[in-house]
């Protein structure tokens, strides 16, 4: 073989491979963009659609830590999707799949401290679905998270998942509104901080501020509580549930 | 160079305009003893700008504002704090946050004997409690799996590092009660009076303790019952061994609340399941009624009453080497108690408590037949006031007036209890009209040295009834070695009157003085994470002015003794699910006194105590739960023979050195199965399956002699056969 086609051989195969990655990634940036706007506003046939590209992006390629995390997050999605009254079959249609998805992304190195929030999340959604969960699935969190921060003590979803069952946690059990809501503020905080892409995509923030407004709903200060509600639709505009739960419960106050 | 020319012309006026128009709020947020305030959300609400301050209090952020604006700060536990500024013209704003309400820092179950780093260390939980196995769901029985607690007896009575049961006092909301036990005998109470779902905190200490409590020599077990709930619920429980209903009734817009637990005892259907009825006269069962009506009045005002009833009555074959009979016992048992806190004027937590508990209970064995009634009336108020952030004063005075009344025949001579015997007649009646005050200085970090902390206190006490008073100064520091170490120390001086009966001017002594005691403990604590963590405690107690057995004198304040030992628990919970605590006590303990012939090992001496429990999710609902606990066996006096007493007609026994042979080492196995589900999707239910002494150990608690104390036989717990109970309890909220 002429070294010309030898060359030009190589430099195709090169080229396919970065076109076929590049196509991947903005393909999963894409998809990240739409994931994040069906879930703040709760558009679950969106979200499902999503959810079964993503599956099937994840079948071709499962090798991509990337995808499977967007498809996991999707799944978490509709976990909280499924406490509206009238789709409460979403939760045995993805629970499952959610926790498996989610225990898989934390065998990627690079998804483990990610995967651990997004699989403590996942865990917090089958609690919220029936509380005789917690029981089991308490520990189960706690270690995950203690797990977390003892390697990203920084990471903005863990202090936010942190915060969250600190928070929600009865004080009788060792929970506390005060010590849940200095998790969230310093959870705010790193999220102002952390970069736009990280992980593929970036939720938590918006949750974050919605349960920091709650938070001081519960210490009757609405004013607060307000500006905070403000922030996140200054990131979101359309957040539903700030825009159309929260905000008019403060309102009310 | 043209276009050169036009790009720096750019850059400078982009830097110039957005230079100038930028305008940064930018300030420091303290407390009022000029303590930087970290996490406080400053905000301007008009422009919807604004951050939260860093470690130091400090905060910066930019804004549009261009004219006066209202700055906004707030911090939860301190008054909002609005501020008027021009941000063209201010600088570095300075702020104020005033405290808004104090609240004294809460914690369910420690291990700890002195730390005011609560969240930290080993603390257990109420659903550790409620799921411990073989703990029936009982306060005391869980707190016997922590170490300092010896593994004494199958009672529920607490024996801490070496003391009496008698040693280590309750408090229920305040209120001193003396007797939280049912089915109280000779051998101890079997559980607590005060049911689980009606205690909101609980702190335990097993020495060293603040001079907050007094008259206590060993440990103390300070209860907080539940405020108000958050909304309606109605509980109804059904087990082999009791029936409960509870309920909470919130009104007022949960400004107020009537909370209502009714259980009815019984053990018909664990006799019928187990077995083990033939030992009984008279199957036990008991009442218990506890209910609270809570008020609160403004944010920081609040109000409780609470009353409590208990009754129960068993009767049990006992057999004694100059009679077999039947042992009955009857006790009744009311607590009321009225409480009030409040900020009063100058930011001082005030607390008042006023109660009045009444304990009758009758024991019948024979020739032994009399009536105990225990009345305590109290009233105490305790005041907190914050030097600082960091600082505060505790001070607070009671009043307690104690009578206790014995009224019945006991038997001459211990060892003759027939019927027929010869008895003296018992009408005596012990006063004890206490007054007590303290004084205690804590600091959650010192100002030359923040990873410091220490409380200091004296407390005084004066028995005016049997003019006893005296002074004991406690002290206890820690130092934070990192994020996830502490050392401890504390010690200090513990005073306390001994059993009233003791006192009685024909078989005791009027003029008894109180008992003491000198704690010095060190401990350290490590926590891995918040859920993993591992505390050790080395501690050191004298004992003097025990009171001795006189023969002249009935008694004296001769006695003395020692304690010492170490207390290791770690608590894990690992990922998988499992999790669960280990716990062990060695103790050397040593006494002198009421009839010991010299100092030897107390009754108490239990060298070695293990207790592990471990709990398992099978599946997301279903739990296994199990209890391991191992106990060197007690210390106990032989009988060496026995000599014929032809008056009585009875064998008087030939004692042996006093605790000079021990009973075989005490072993049990718990194990729990319980379920979680819900009925019609909404109902919480717990299901739950209990083997008791699932191996079957059949474990001795002492020896029953023949008639002329030639020959012996194993005593036996009441409960300690091998027994299975099912129950379960649903919730409709």
């Amino acid at each position: 073989m002429k070294p010309f086609f030898r060359y030009s051989l190589f430099l195709f195969a090169l080229l396919s491979v970065t076109v076929r990655a590049g196509s991947n990634d903005s393909l999963l940036n894409l998809y990240s963009k739409d994931v994040y706007t069906a879930a703040y506003t709760y558009n679950t046939k969106l979200m499902i659609s999503l959810h079964d590209k993503l599956a099937e992006l994840y079948a071709a390629d499962t090798t991509n830590a990337g995808t499977l995390y967007l498809l996991a997050y999707t799944e978490n999605s509709l976990l909280t999707m499924s406490m509206n009254p009238k789709q409460t079959e979403l939760y045995e249609l993805y629970q499952e799949s959610a926790v498996l998805h989610a225990k898989t992304v934390i065998s990627f190195g690079k998804f483990s401290v990610e995967g651990k929030a997004l699989l403590a999340s996942t865990y917090m959604m089958m609690i919220s679905h029936n509380w005789s969960n917690a029981v089991a699935l308490s520990p189960k969190i706690n270690a995950l998270l203690d797990q977390a921060a003892a390697v990203e003590p920084e990471n903005p979803r863990i202090l936010y998942m942190k915060g969250v069952m600190k928070f929600n946690t009865p004080e009788m059990f060792g929970g506390s509104k005060e010590a849940g809501l200095q998790l969230l503020l310093q959870a705010n905080g790193a999220f102002e901080k952390a970069p736009e892409t990280q992980p593929v995509i970036r939720w938590g923030q918006l949750e974050t501020l919605a349960w920091i407004g709650q938070a001081y709903m519960a210490h009757e200060d609405p004013e607060t509580a307000m500006f905070y509600y403000q922030k996140a639709l200054s990131i979101e505009p359309n957040f539903g549930w700030v825009k159309y739960q929260l905000i008019p419960q403060a309102k009310k106050k | 160079m043209k276009s050169a020319i036009i790009f720096i012309l750019v850059i400078a006026a982009s830097t110039f305009i957005f230079g100038r128009d930028t305008v940064w709020v930018k300030g420091r947020v303290v407390d009022e003893s000029k303590h930087p305030l970290a996490f406080v959300t400053a905000y301007i609400a008009e422009t919807k700008e604004g951050t939260v301050t860093n470690n130091d209090g400090y905060f910066r952020f930019p804004t549009k504002a261009r004219e006066q604006s209202i700055l906004t700060c707030s911090l939860i536990g301190y008054t909002k704090e609005e501020i008027s500024f021009n941000p063209l013209q201010s600088k570095e704003l300075l702020i104020t946050l005033r405290e808004k309400v104090l609240t004294m820092k809460e914690m369910v179950i420690s291990a700890s004997s002195f730390s005011n780093v609560k969240e930290k260390g080993v603390v257990l939980n109420k659903i550790d409690v409620l799921m411990t196995p073989g703990g029936a769901a009982d306060v005391y029985q869980s707190l016997k799996t922590m170490p300092g607690i010896t593994q004494v007896s199958e009672s529920a009575e607490l024996y801490v590092r070496g003391g009496d049961a008698l040693e280590t006092i309750t408090i229920i909301d305040g209120a001193v009660m003396y007797h939280p036990f049912t089915f109280e005998s000779t051998t101890g109470g079997l559980f607590s009076n005060l049911k689980t779902n009606f205690v909101k905190n609980l702190f335990f200490s097993s020495g060293g303790f603040s001079a907050k409590y007094g008259n206590a020599l060993s440990g103390v077990l300070d209860i907080e019952t539940k405020g108000i709930p958050e909304r309606e619920a109605a509980t109804v429980g059904v087990s082999m061994a009791n029936s409960s209903v509870s309920l909470d009734l919130p009104f007022l817009m949960n400004a107020a609340a009537f909370m209502v637990d009714f259980e009815k005892s019984y053990t018909a259907p664990i006799f019928w399941l187990n077995g083990g009825k033939e030992r009984f006269s008279q199957e036990p069962f008991s009442t218990n009624c506890t209910s609270s009506l809570a008020l609160n009045y403004s944010r920081s005002g609040k109000i409780k009453f609470f009353g409590m009833y208990a009754d129960d009555n068993n009767g049990v074959t006992v057999d004694r080497a100059e009679y077999t009979g039947n042992f009955i016992g009857n006790t009744t048992n009311k607590l009321f108690n009225f409480n009030w806190s409040d900020i009063l004027p100058g930011n001082v937590i005030g607390k008042i408590n006023a109660s009045f508990n009444r304990y009758t209970n009758k024991w019948h064995l024979g020739v032994l037949n009399i009536t105990r009634t225990d009345d305590n009336y109290s009233i105490k108020g305790d005041f907190t006031k914050a030097l600082s952030n960091y600082t505060c004063i505790n001070t607070g005075i009671e009043s307690e007036n104690r009578e206790v009344h014995y009224l019945g025949q006991v038997p001459s001579s211990d060892y003759n209890l027939r019927p027929d015997a010869q008895f003296d007649k018992l009408d005596a009646t012990f006063t004890g009209n206490r007054f007590g005050a303290y004084i205690e200085y804590e600091a959650a970090r010192l100002a030359f040295a923040e990873k410091i902390y220490g409380t200091v206190g004296l407390r005084y006490d004066n028995f005016s009834s049997v003019k006893v008073s005296w002074w004991d100064p406690r002290m206890s520091f820690g130092i934070h070695l990192s994020e996830s170490d502490n050392l401890m120390f504390a010690g200090g001086i513990f005073h306390q009157l001994p059993d009233p009966r003791l006192f009685s001017p024909s078989d005791g002594n009027p003029n008894l003085h109180s008992m003491y005691a000198r704690h010095i403990i060190a401990a350290f604590e490590h926590s891995y994470n918040s859920l993993n963590s591992l505390r050790i405690e080395l501690y050191s107690k004298k004992y003097e002015h025990l009171p001795l057995e006189d023969k002249v004198l009935n008694y004296t304040n001769d006695g003395y003794g020692s304690a010492n030992g170490i207390d290791i628990i770690a608590k894990c919970a690992l990922e998988c699910g499992l999790e669960g605590w280990f716990s062990y006590g060695y103790i050397s303990s040593k006494r002198y006194w009421m009839d010991y012939s010299n100092e030897v090992s107390s009754n108490t001496d239990i060298t070695h105590n293990i207790s592990v429990i471990a709990k398992y999710p099978i599946t997301p609902t279903l739990q296994l739960g199990l209890s391991i606990k191992l106990a060197t066996g007690q210390p106990y006096t032989p009988y060496l023979g026995a000599t014929y007493n032809s008056n009585i007609q009875a064998y008087e026994p030939i004692k042996g050195q006093t605790n000079s042979e021990r009973l075989p080492d005490y072993k049990r196995f718990d194990i729990r199965l319980t379920h979680f589900t819900n009925l019609a999707g909404k109902y919480p239910v717990v299901l739950y399956m209990e083997g008791l002494n699932i191996l079957n150990i059949q474990n001795i608690f002492g020896y029953s002699y023949t008639q002329d104390y030639s020959d012996r036989m194993k005593v036996k717990s009441y409960f300690g056969q091998r027994m299975i109970v099912i129950g379960g309890q649903i919730t409709f909220s």
